[in-house]
């Protein structure tokens, strides 16, 4: 027996069809019955996939998201279905916190029950992680992340994650565990690697320009910036960029900044400028804390790092699963290297699934344009 | 989008963000700092902010104020709407007596039912126990905590969920009031609440289960339509009352007390009034399994129960006559209905029975879930703002003093993070920033002067035997590097050159900047450290692209003991004042003489103005003649500084520190004016004056100011303007020569002439003279005045002269002390002289009799030949030789005794009007006399003889025989010079006459 296997169709295909769903299912079935499958599909379709795979393995975890771009070790595609299935070597807790958007943490208990059933034991977090799927049109991951950091209490478990895909024009999302679909919830999946170890990496697609800054008037709760340097934020980081604020103000997904903790740079990107040239951020960004204003990468050489990070983790990984950013798989489509980009993960990590989505989520901080993987060995 | 204060509690322009509201909220994320015009002030986050007023209670500055209905519901009154009042039980413990006569009122303005809330307050109560008494869950999930105060169930669903399903689910009294009316009394009218509670606002529009009560009235907002207004006419009471028990739920222990009276004595029946830090984090435990919670909680927001809610508009001590009379009245009620029963049980069951009609399901609280998430923000975030706020040890970050009104540093910290507090809100950072500013310097980090004083003054107090340096310093040129390159260029510099000095003076010594470029240094005086400093020719700032020397100017000056550090570095900045050098880095040490000079500079600066008003400043006079006549021509007005008690400050002194402090100017205007004022004065009474000058320092013409001044002087004295001269200094005309050059012309298009004063002395250019419109020039005698190059003066001068009179200029030379020069200068055409050869400046009543004078007498100088150094003559280097040699026609000086005739030098003229070139003088006496015919010999001699004898050039003429055959006649005047070695010697000037007078006519 195999002890994963990555299935993926990229079928494009109307609503309610099950084509993308047959061509994985009949990838996966024969293997027994797997303990965990990460799934992710287009927006259309995640219910109907969601549904299936629950009627199928009905005794597995399954969890998904909807996607910007499926992809896996097998290929990628906007459109379809890719899953990932684990048969052996891993034991698993899952749960589901509610109210993601505004008060998961009522629901910290599911953590702290998923965590109970493992049995976690502080001596074990380089084998164990924490992946999560959310789904909320709040913009409020941290919440979720806080609820995480409250309910592991000194345990120390890696987490990692990403906020599904929205419907293009839309903030609606999907994430889903074992066959049920939510809209404003986190799906969670604790998982202990019975065979070795687990590693996180990260690599991100925008790099430093050296212009440094700090916020000084902050709505934190909305996650707005209303000045950097005592000055309106949209002016001051148009003065950076060396544009005029309206352009600013029409692309502001392009001018991501860099939090600065730790000397560890946490990309943030904004969602919208302000009449008043406040810009409302997709990650919290807190008063007088360190920015830096980023610049794109060249992708081939951000794919490249991101590679060679999986090359350095110091094991042969057994399969893997990656989050990336949705704004970096456009940036890859119009680079034209997504295919080489999928298969290079593929060299070095493994069999795969990865998902595409709004935000990243890494240990306390809620990112953007960012890509993460973890490694099973 | 209005960020806060959008919410019923809101902050007024009274604030000024002492923060004592916040000392009292129970939500440590509701008041925000907010910074306008510099100055703090807070706002009210309405998000997080539960209405209990307890910030409206405590200002003093009348800076809270907060919404209800009482405008809407005196409108809607007034337009016939039919609207029934609630009365809160604080009503009659507010108002008193009065109480009948406000509800009269109220009933005249068209008020349709009046209920007494105390009678919900009977049914709430009783639901309450009912609820308590038949509970069948388990004792540690039974809810406790009474639902009486909107502003406590607010803050319970908003920060403490836990405690939610704790909530007994009771409506609260007004609510089960207003039920009772809607569906037992059946009262359709709109009902209004009238209340001291600002929170009820809240509970009826977001927390009233369905129950409308219409509008929400606070007692302050209902006074201030009625303060003025004599009701003592109205006299009304409420339509519903209670019985007792519920009359009094509104005083501190009134709820408490009835709640108590329908339990055993075993029963905890808990009360806790006002929000504090304790009761919240109390109700924080709630649901905790190893927490045993009370029978009954009553908590109020307000410290004083509901009657003395923000809406009160009367502080319960001020009303507290009112209040314990009310109080008692009640009371009494209360107590004489609870005498009417045995037991706790017979209490609950007389309620029970009074209310048995009712349907318990009407008065259900369905708790209501007000939960938001707050952020916790990451600790690397808090960190870094610790860092910020220089709060980098555990010890700095749990001072938790509460000044800011954060329970704990961290909370402010996680507000700063959050956008809700300012690092500045942290008093202990303010004082330490406040101090950091003070004694660093912000772009160098080094001390400031403050802290070099206070650091410098332990280091010289802690070592009392050691010798030190203060050491002040200016960097040159930094206004260049500036205006070249840029301000960053040129702080970088800065930066470089504080960090260059601190690297070197770090260990044994302080360093620190004055601000601008200006440093100080203190350090032991050692050998190696004053190497180190003279070590330095100059900073090389290339890596900045400044490709230039950077040198700085030091001044230096030793200290030891505890003296006054900051008269020191005074002492070593005036060092470095006078230390000019700027090639390359250079260093002057303070020494007594400096300190003299200084002192004499402080000391004619604190008397300049006394002086001035005290009329101390005088005008002399020094004449100018004409050597030729002897006339006097002109004079020059000099200031004099004489001292009420008669001595004398020297120009010298004074003039130079006017110059530095800028007094000069005002002096100008005095001494032009005292010109003006005495030639009017002079031609007023009839005296002919001369032309007087005057003189404009260069600080006087920086601007046109002066135009103007002597353009008001010539008006106000209309003098005839050829009689005043302005001197101008040459050294003025290295300023900026355009706009001198305009003023200038403004003058002497007044009519006035301009002479260019001290030329010579030492930046004329020959372009000056050209461009400067003047029209007398001043020839500074410096250039005979010692020193080897005398010669090359007289040529100099001879040229210069000659030169001014090609352009039209008057030449004066002052300085003329002794009649050779004077004669010298006649001699090289020089027009005016000036010295004290004639005269030395004068008082103006001495000008005065000279003036007068000088009309009908000649001075006469005694002649030069008594004067005569003859040995000048012999000296062929000599000025006299030079001017001998160039600039006189054909002369000779000769010896004359015992009937011989001798040469000492005869000029180049001389001998070529005689025909010798290439003869010796020797060669020449001894072929004299055979060119000269005996005849003419003793004419010679005749004249020679009267020229000893005293005759002021005796003239002869004599036929003269040249070696060429020519004839000529000469024409020669003889002085007599001196007699030297008993042989008088003669100065005999000639000139060939024969084209003038013929040989012939001889």
């Amino acid at each position: 027996m195999e002890r994963c296997i990555a299935a993926f169709s990229g079928r494009s295909e109307r609503i309610g069809e099950t084509c993308s769903f047959d061509d994985v299912y009949e990838r996966l079935s024969g293997n027994g019955t797997p303990l965990l499958v990460i799934f992710s599909s287009d927006f259309d379709n995640f219910s109907l996939y969601s549904g299936l795979f629950h009627e199928k393995f009905p005794d597995s975890t399954v969890i998904g998201m909807s996607s910007d771009c499926n992809y896996s070790s097998e290929g990628y595609s906007d459109k379809g279905l890719s899953a990932l299935a684990v048969y052996s070597g891993i034991e698993c807790a899952c749960g589901v916190l509610h109210e993601a958007g505004k008060c998961p943490i009522k629901y910290s208990r599911s953590v702290k029950e998923a965590i109970n059933k493992l049995g976690i034991k502080p001596t074990e977090s380089d084998r164990i992680c924490s992946l999560e799927f959310t789904a909320s049109d709040e913009y409020n991951e941290e919440l979720v992340l806080d609820t995480f950091r409250e309910a592991r209490g000194s345990l120390k478990i890696p987490l990692f994650g990403s906020t599904a895909a929205a419907r293009r024009g839309t903030n609606r999302s999907y994430v889903s565990l074992n066959g049920e679909v939510f809209e404003d919830e986190t799906v969670f999946v604790i998982i202990r690697n019975l065979n070795g170890r687990i590693s996180v990496i990260s690599e991100n697609t925008y790099r430093s320009t050296g212009k440094y800054f700090m916020a000084t008037d902050v709505d934190c709760d909305s996650k707005t910036v209303y000045s950097f340097d005592e000055r309106p934020a949209a002016a001051h980081l148009a003065s950076l960029i060396g544009v005029e604020v309206p352009v600013v103000a029409r692309d502001i997904s392009r001018f991501p900044i860099g939090r600065i903790y730790d000397d560890i740079i946490y990309t943030a990107t904004g969602r919208s400028v302000g009449k008043d040239a406040s810009i409302v951020f997709g990650s919290a960004v807190y008063n007088y804390s360190k920015a830096v204003l980023l610049e794109p990468d060249d992708p081939n050489r951000t794919a490249g790092r991101f590679v060679d990070k999986i090359s350095d983790i110091g094991f042969e990984p057994s399969f893997s699963f990656a989050v990336n950013c949705a704004f970096d798989f456009d940036i890859f489509a119009d680079t034209g290297i997504t295919g080489t980009f999928t298969k290079q993960i593929a060299e070095k990590a493994g069999i795969y699934t990865g998902v595409s989505g709004r935000n990243e989520q890494l240990g306390c901080a809620n990112i953007s344009k960012t890509m993460l993987l973890a490694a099973f060995e | 989008m209005i960020r806060y204060n959008n919410g019923i509690i809101t902050v007024n322009d009274n604030c000024i963000g002492c923060g004592r509201c916040m000392l009292v909220c129970p939500s440590s994320e509701c008041n925000v700092s907010v910074y306008r015009g510099g100055k703090r002030k807070l706002a009210v986050n309405s998000t997080n902010c539960i209405d209990c007023g307890a910030c409206i209670s405590v200002c003093s500055h009348d800076a809270r104020e907060y919404a209800d209905d009482t405008e809407r519901f005196l409108a809607d009154l007034a337009s016939g709407e039919n609207i029934s009042v609630m009365l809160s039980t604080g009503f009659y413990l507010t108002f008193g007596k009065r109480s009948r006569n406000i509800l009269g009122y109220l009933r005249s303005l068209g008020v349709n039912k009046i209920y007494d809330s105390g009678y919900g307050a009977d049914i709430f109560v009783w639901l309450n126990a009912r609820y308590i008494k038949n509970y069948e869950g388990e004792r540690q999930q039974r809810p406790f905590i009474m639902n009486s105060c909107p502003a406590v169930t607010h803050y319970i669903s908003r920060y403490v969920p836990q405690a939610v399903n704790y909530i007994i689910p009771v409506r609260t009294p007004p609510l089960c009031t207003a039920m009772y009316a809607r569906k037992y009394l059946g009262d359709k009218s709109k009902i209004a609440y009238i209340s001291s509670c600002i929170s009820r606002k809240d509970e009826f529009e977001n927390n009233s289960g369905g129950v409308k009560i219409d509008y929400s009235i606070t007692f302050a907002h209902l006074m201030k339509y009625l303060e003025d207004m004599d009701l003592s006419f109205f006299d009304s009471e409420a339509d519903l009352v209670s019985d007792g028990f519920g009359s009094v739920i509104s005083a501190s222990v009134g709820l408490r007390d009835f709640v108590a009276s329908l339990f055993s004595d075993e029963e905890i029946i808990s009360s806790y009034n006002g929000l504090s830090y304790s009761t919240r984090k109390l109700m924080e435990t709630t649901g905790n399994i190893n927490v045993r919670h009370p029978t009954i909680s009553i908590i109020t927001a307000c410290k004083n129960g509901c009657v003395s809610s923000g809406g009160s508009g009367i502080t319960l001590e001020n009303n507290y006559e009112i209040y314990l009379s009310e109080l008692q009245r009640l009371r009494a009620l209360t107590m004489k209905k609870k005498h009417e029963y045995s037991s706790y049980w017979e209490i609950y069951r007389s309620l029970s029975e009074k209310f048995a009609e009712l349907d318990p399901a009407d008065f259900i609280y369905e708790p209501q879930d007000r939960f938001v998430q707050q952020h916790s923000v990451p600790g690397p975030v808090i960190n870094q703002i610790f860092g910020t706020m220089n709060m980098n040890t555990e010890a700095s970050r749990h001072i938790d003093c509460r000044a800011c009104g954060y329970n704990t540093c961290y909370e402010m910290a996680e507000a700063v993070a959050k956008g809700y507090a300012r690092i500045s809100d942290c008093s202990r950072y303010v004082s330490e920033e406040y101090k950091r500013r003070v004694y660093y310097d912000d772009m160098t980090g080094m001390l400031s002067s403050t802290g070099f004083h206070s650091e410098g003054g332990m280091l010289l107090h802690t070592h009392p035997e050691k010798k030190y340096v203060i050491c002040a310093l200016n960097i040159n040129s930094i206004k260049t590097i500036n205006d070249l390159y840029n301000f960053g260029i040129g702080s970088q510099v800065i930066n470089y050159i504080a960090h260059t000095l601190e690297g070197m003076f770090r260990e044994s010594g302080i360093c620190a900047r004055l601000g601008g470029n200006n440093f100080v240094l203190c350090f032991e005086k050692t050998e190696s450290n004053l190497n180190k400093l003279y070590g330095i020719n100059s900073f090389d700032c290339s890596r900045f692209g400044v490709n230039m020397p950077v040198t700085a100017r030091f001044g230096l000056c030793e200290v030891s003991g505890s003296p006054d550090l900051q008269r020191i570095t005074n002492y070593a900045s005036l060092a470095m004042d006078r230390n000019t050098v700027k090639a390359r880095n250079s260093f002057m040490w303070y020494d007594d003489k400096m300190r003299e000079t200084i002192m004499i500079e402080s000391s004619i600066t604190s008397q300049m103005n006394a002086a001035m008003n005290n009329n101390e400043f005088v005008m002399y006079l020094q004449p100018q003649y004409n050597h030729s006549t002897g006339r006097l021509v002109g004079a020059e007005t000099l200031c004099r500084w004489i001292k009420k008690d008669g001595s004398i400050i020297s120009p010298g002194v004074f003039i130079p520190i006017f110059e530095k402090n800028g007094f000069i100017k005002k002096l100008d205007f005095f001494m032009w004016e005292s010109a003006f004022r005495q030639i009017k004065k002079w031609v007023d009474s009839g005296i002919k004056p001369v032309p007087i000058s005057v003189n404009i320092s260069r600080m006087s013409l920086v601007d046109d100011e002066i135009v103007n001044v002597i353009g008001g002087f010539k008006e106000k004295y209309d003098i005839d303007t050829s009689l005043l001269h302005f001197e101008i200094t040459e050294s003025a005309y290295m300023d900026d020569q355009r706009s001198l050059i305009e003023r200038i012309t403004k003058i002497r298009d007044m009519g006035f002439m301009i002479a260019m004063d001290d030329f010579g002395s030492g930046y004329s250019s020959l372009n000056t003279l050209k461009d400067i419109p003047i029209d007398i020039l001043k020839l500074d005698m410096g250039f005979l005045r010692g020193g080897t190059n005398t010669d090359k003066g007289t040529n100099i001068i001879g040229s210069v002269i000659r030169m001014a009179h090609s352009l039209g200029l008057v030449t004066v030379a002052e300085g003329v002390e002794k009649v050779e020069q004077a004669d010298m200068l006649q001699s090289l055409g020089c027009d005016i002289i000036q010295g004290f050869l004639y005269a030395r400046p004068m008082p103006l009543a001495d000008y005065d009799e000279l003036l007068i004078k000088s009309e009908s007498e000649v001075v006469n100088i005694e002649s030069s030949k008594s004067y005569v150094d003859i040995s000048k003559f012999y000296d062929g280097n000599s000025p006299e030789t030079k001017m001998f040699d160039n600039f006189i026609g054909p002369a000779a000086v000769f010896e004359y005794a015992e009937n011989k005739l001798s040469v000492i030098r005869m000029n180049d003229a001389f001998v070529s009007m005689l025909g010798y070139a290439g003869v010796t003088p020797v060669e020449f006496v001894g072929t004299f006399q055979s060119h000269v015919s005996d005849k003419d010999r003793a004419v010679v001699k005749d004249t020679i003889q009267r020229a000893i004898n005293g005759e002021d050039g005796a003239v002869c003429i004599f036929g003269y025989n040249r070696n060429d055959g020519k004839k000529i006649l000469v024409r020669s005047k003889i002085w007599y010079m001196d007699i030297e070695a008993e042989r008088a010697v003669l100065y005999v000037v000639s000139d060939d006459v024969t084209d003038v007078l013929g040989y012939k006519d001889k």
